[in-house]
């Protein structure tokens, strides 16, 4: 087995085969990094409700096996769940993968103690909105819904009776529904920054529907396939080249529909920048949630931007914003999370998705996808020979 | 390695934001986001992001000394006897406050929930008092009033107002500070609301009521409602006011002031507070603890350690809110279940008049039968009848007071904390008239005292100083006082 | 509004108000020189000294900004002569940054400048405090500037 290498695999386990999503490898794979002591702990998606789940981390494999994987699921900010140096392996979204890389680097989480086992994301929906779409344009009740899937463009909401109700995406995006804005113009759908990259997109023929395709990206992707079939709890097969094209083709119809949202959403701002951020930022009530669940802050309590901004500033703008802006520059990996939190609605995420697109197109880089330092200081004097 | 998800809501004031806690296998909490709760779609106030942080729990003591629990518990029901007198403000559950109303009764007396503008307004008007208008009908009003300030009070209003604008609705502001969100910003003599506001049955006016609320105020809001047919809605400092009002029964309800007064001239010899800081709850602090010094019993039930804690003879510490089993009411008149399974504040209070433990099950019957509703379900808001009511003869006192300190009065100032609040704020031709420097702290300063204090330059009215923050000179929600520097 | 002010009622000029900082081993040496060769500077200029052009932390321009400066200039020793060795190369890194943030933010390109000062240039000092003066003047009072602050 090596670096590079791709398989298609499933749970030998029929329970987890059958119901976790795609062969239940996934799955498999964690319960069997704990059971064999190759981690002591595994952050799981705990469903609190369809249309929600929440990062958990447990020692005990049953409540690995018993959770089910959710589009709904938000980004993981580990440092927040774990001591550091903690052995845990995680079920992670591109951009999960990309909040924990960033904050290794910030010494907030040890690489080599993460096994990040990444899954394909076409984006994410927020629960609330999720109910709001279900009652306008699927005229569904919520509580009726049984399971979703994405198929062809289209996303479908399985009731209790069976029956299927699909809507083209493209279009309940017009409608101001659909994914998260910040998923909308994501360019990540395969985490090729995590140890192991796994989803259902090449999987085909007889094993499609049955089989998660995966591919190792590093050591430690290495370390934790083989555990899970050294003790048994997967299978694997390789791949073949038509399953990786077409996991290349699906990767590739995402990145233009990400090209296109990009298009509509960061548009250049027409008119005067400071008023347009000014009234963006107007309603803002200082709660500091947006930094709370910021991946790659890890400034903590003693943050610059808290501690020399105070509500009792008599400024046009706050300088909290402010040098969060200079910070997000080149670190932002457009999570959404921010904009997720944020109580007065204020989409922060676009906001500094609009200041760091240009600094890191120029710099030629993207956060979190490996170890590498941010340009602000490191790459450019390491370079320059200074 | 495991943690605990308790799903919960915010006790920060009557909107009960839903929440998660985390709990680790040492204690340790921290807070995440509810994103499916039908209250605030996981959005939370600076005082939900920093619960974790700010919240102490309290430990149980007897005479200044740290004891168990349950030794804490069995001093109380000696100390609780006939003649007691009872406060729960609503920072607990449905349950514990039924659990306290039994208690009372079992020594003839009753539960007072601390608003007083209840007992001197008539009763057919309570539930229009109690229960507001559901947050979604906020979003869909084509004109709102404010008689508060959403930013310092609210905050989670701020999206639905924001939401209403987007919806068309048009947003008047009648209070101490320009909010940005309005469209205008007024000052009205509340004798001029009916005329200058032009109310219609597709507004919503929104207003507070607390403990320190003047009923005639309340009156004079309650009259605009019923002439022009809007909706009100009256907002509530503490998380379960609603619910601990409804499940009151009607009966004489003294105002905090008046037990205050009872105290001090020996009326009152025990005093049993359910989550209820007098301290922090009311607004001049040296009398409340001068006249809390000559009770015989002060005893505190409460699950927070706060200044009331410190001065009381017997506390009985009982579990974090979030741990409780029970039923919360919050400002839209929406039941909300916290998933902790936790009946120890309830034993507790069972214990003190000889009840056996398991009280919950009884209790929370009660209380659905009360909301007329079989399971609690946070996304179907229980039917409420408010019946009509008269109009009202009510002359608010105008504070004729040159310069006043007002208080606004957010979480963080409900709850006694001091966070990012530790400042007051007043308009530039005050700062310039006072000759105030940037930089330099202004000194406030009343009968009672002075304060050297940081100041924020806003757009507040002409006199106004306002603070969000309790400040120890102060002898009511309006204070006289002058600036310099 | 900016013609407004900058004539003002009184019909004196409006003078901007500037922010400038000095590194300690090069422009605050430079500013020192300037005075002692007695170079002609207009007096718009509020000099902060700091260790070295590599400590500007960016908040200190942008709260510069926030309190009411209409321009803000930061200056340090030539590339190459920095006391700390890459103290100033550090600076035009952070300097990037915040121009491209600045900017973003939507303030005028001529209100943050960084130029390199050694302590034997007090002419070139005068020169750089006039221009900027200059540039400053034409764009007008900062947007950003709170009520309140003159």
């Amino acid at each position: 087995m090596e670096i590079g290498d791709c398989y298609v695999g499933w749970a030998t386990d029929e329970d987890i085969r059958t119901r976790g999503a795609s062969g239940g490898l996934v799955t498999a794979m964690l319960a069997a990094a704990l059971e064999k002591g190759l981690v002591e702990a595994v952050v799981v998606l705990k469903k609190l409700g369809e249309f929600e789940a929440v990062p958990v981390v447990t020692s005990d494999p049953e409540e690995v096996k018993a959770a089910a994987g959710s589009m709904h699921s938000v980004p993981i900010v580990l440092s927040r769940y774990l001591e550091y140096g903690t052995k845990v392996a995680l079920p992670a979204k591109p951009c999960d993968a990309r909040s924990t890389i960033e904050q290794a680097k910030r010494g907030q989480v040890d690489i080599d103690t993460t096994y990040i086992v990444g899954l394909n994301c076409g984006g994410t929906m927020h629960p609330a909105m999720t109910r709001k779409m279900l009652d306008v344009m699927y005229k569904l009740d919520p509580e009726d819904i049984e399971g979703e899937e994405i198929d062809k463009g289209k996303l479908i909401f399985e009731t209790k009776d069976g029956e299927e109700h699909a809507i083209k995406i493209d279009e309940l995006e017009e409608e101001g529904y659909g994914r998260r804005e910040s998923c909308q113009y994501c360019f990540t759908n395969i985490p090729v920054m995590a140890d192991i990259a796994c989803g259902n997109w090449g999987v085909i023929g007889d094993l499609a529907g049955k089989g998660t395709f995966v591919e190792i990206n590093t050591e430690k992707g290495i370390e934790i396939l083989r555990n899970a079939i050294d003790s048994g709890a997967v299978e694997v097969t390789e791949a073949d080249e038509k399953g990786k094209a077409i996991r290349a083709k699906v990767d590739g119809a995402m990145m233009k529909v990400a090209a296109a949202a990009n298009e509509k959403y960061l548009a250049p701002i027409e008119g005067s920048h400071l008023d347009y951020y000014m009234n963006a930022l107007k309603d803002c009530i200082n709660c500091g949630a947006c930094k709370t669940v910021c991946p790659v802050c890890a400034c903590g309590e003693g943050a610059k931007c808290t501690e020399y901004s105070s509500a009792a500033d008599t400024y046009k703008m706050s300088l909290f914003h402010l040098v969060r802006f200079v910070h997000l520059m080149d670190s932002c990996i457009g999570c959404g999370q921010c904009t997720d939190v944020c109580p007065a609605d204020i989409s922060l995420t676009h906001i500094y998705q609009r200041f760091a697109r240009p600094m890191q197109d120029e710099f030629e880089y993207k956060p979190g996808m490996d170890m590498t330092t941010p340009p602000f200081f490191g790459v450019d004097l390491l370079e320059e020979g200074h | 390695m495991n943690e605990t998800i308790f799903t919960t809501v915010c006790p920060g004031c009557s909107i009960a934001c839903g929440m998660y806690v985390r709990e680790k296998d040492d204690g340790t909490i921290d807070i995440d986001w509810r994103k499916d709760a039908v209250v605030n779609a996981g959005k939370l106030c600076r005082f939900g992001v920093r619960l974790s942080a700010n919240l102490k729990n309290a430990t149980s003591r007897v005479d200044g000394n740290e004891v168990e629990f349950s030794d804490a518990v069995t001093a109380a029901g000696k100390a609780i006897g006939d003649g007691a007198t009872f406060i729960s403000v609503g920072n607990t559950t449905c349950a514990e406050h039924l659990a306290l109303m039994k208690l009372a009764e079992s020594k003839s007396a009753i539960v007072n929930t601390g608003m007083g503008a209840f007992s001197s307004i008539p009763s057919e008007c309570h539930p229009t008092m109690g229960v507001g208008v559901p947050l979604d009908a906020i979003e869909n009003a084509k004109k709102i009033v404010l008689f508060i300030d959403p930013y310092e009070q609210y905050p989670l209003l701020v999206r639905r107002i924001l939401a209403a604008k987007k919806n068309g609705a048009t947003v008047t502001a009648v209070g101490w500070k320009a909010v940005s969100l309005a469209d205008e910003n007024k000052t009205i003599d509340p004798a001029n609301y009916e005329s200058d506001l032009d109310l219609d049955s597709d507004s919503v006016i929104i207003a507070e009521l607390n403990p320190s609320t003047d009923p005639a105020r309340v009156m004079v809001l309650l009259n605009l409602a019923k002439a022009s047919g809007a909706a009100i809605m009256f907002m509530k400092p503490f998380v379960n006011a609603v619910g601990c009002d409804i499940a009151s029964k009607k009966t004489d309800q003294k105002s905090l002031d008046q037990i205050i007064a009872e105290i001090n001239d020996g009326t009152i010899k025990t005093l049993v507070c359910l989550d209820s800081d007098l301290i922090e709850i009311m607004p001049d602090e040296t009398a409340v603890r001068e006249a809390l010094g000559k009770l015989d019993n002060l005893i505190v039930i409460t699950s927070r350690a706060s200044a009331i804690t410190d001065v009381a003879k017997i506390v009985v510490a009982t579990e974090p809110f979030y741990k409780k089993a029970g039923t919360v009411v919050n400002a839209e008149g929406r039941a909300l279940h916290n998933s902790g399974e936790s009946t120890d504040g309830i034993d507790a209070i069972g214990a003190m008049m000889g009840q056996p433990v398991g009280m919950y099950d009884e209790i929370h019957a009660t209380l659905l039968a009360t909301l007329g509703i079989d399971e609690v379900d946070e996304r179907v808001i229980p039917t409420y009848e408010k019946p009509e009511y008269g109009a009202m003869d009510a002359n608010p006192t105008a504070e004729a007071v040159e310069t006043a300190l007002v208080y606004a009065g957010g979480p963080f100032f409900w709850n006694g904390i001091v966070d990012d609040n530790d400042f007051v704020e007043m308009n530039l031709d005050m700062v310039t008239a006072n000759s105030l420097l940037k930089g330099i702290p202004a000194k406030i300063t009343s009968d009672k005292g002075e304060v050297a204090i940081k100041y924020k330059v806003s757009d507040v009215a002409p006199g106004v100083v306002l603070s969000n923050m309790k400040l120890p000179m102060t002898t009511g929600m309006v204070t006289s006082v002058t600036v310099s520097r | 509004m900016a013609e407004a002010t900058a004539t003002g009622t009184t019909g004196e000029e409006w003078q901007p108000k500037i922010v400038m900082f000095c590194c300690n081993w090069c422009s605050y040496g430079g500013a020192d020189s300037a005075g002692m060769g007695r170079f002609q500077q207009p007096p718009t200029v509020r000099v902060i000294r700091v260790m070295c052009s590599g400590r500007m932390d960016p908040m200190f321009i942008l709260n510069a900004f926030l309190e009411g400066a209409d321009g803000v200039l930061f200056s340090g020793c030539h590339i190459g002569d920095c006391h700390y060795v890459n103290g100033n190369y550090k600076a035009t890194i952070k300097y990037k940054f915040l121009k491209a943030m600045v900017n973003e933010l939507g303030l005028e390109d001529e209100r943050l400048k960084l130029d390199w000062i050694s302590a034997s240039e007090g002419e070139r000092y005068a020169e750089v405090v006039t221009e900027f003066t200059e540039q400053i003047k034409k764009v007008g009072p900062s947007p950003l500037k709170p009520e309140g602050v003159i």
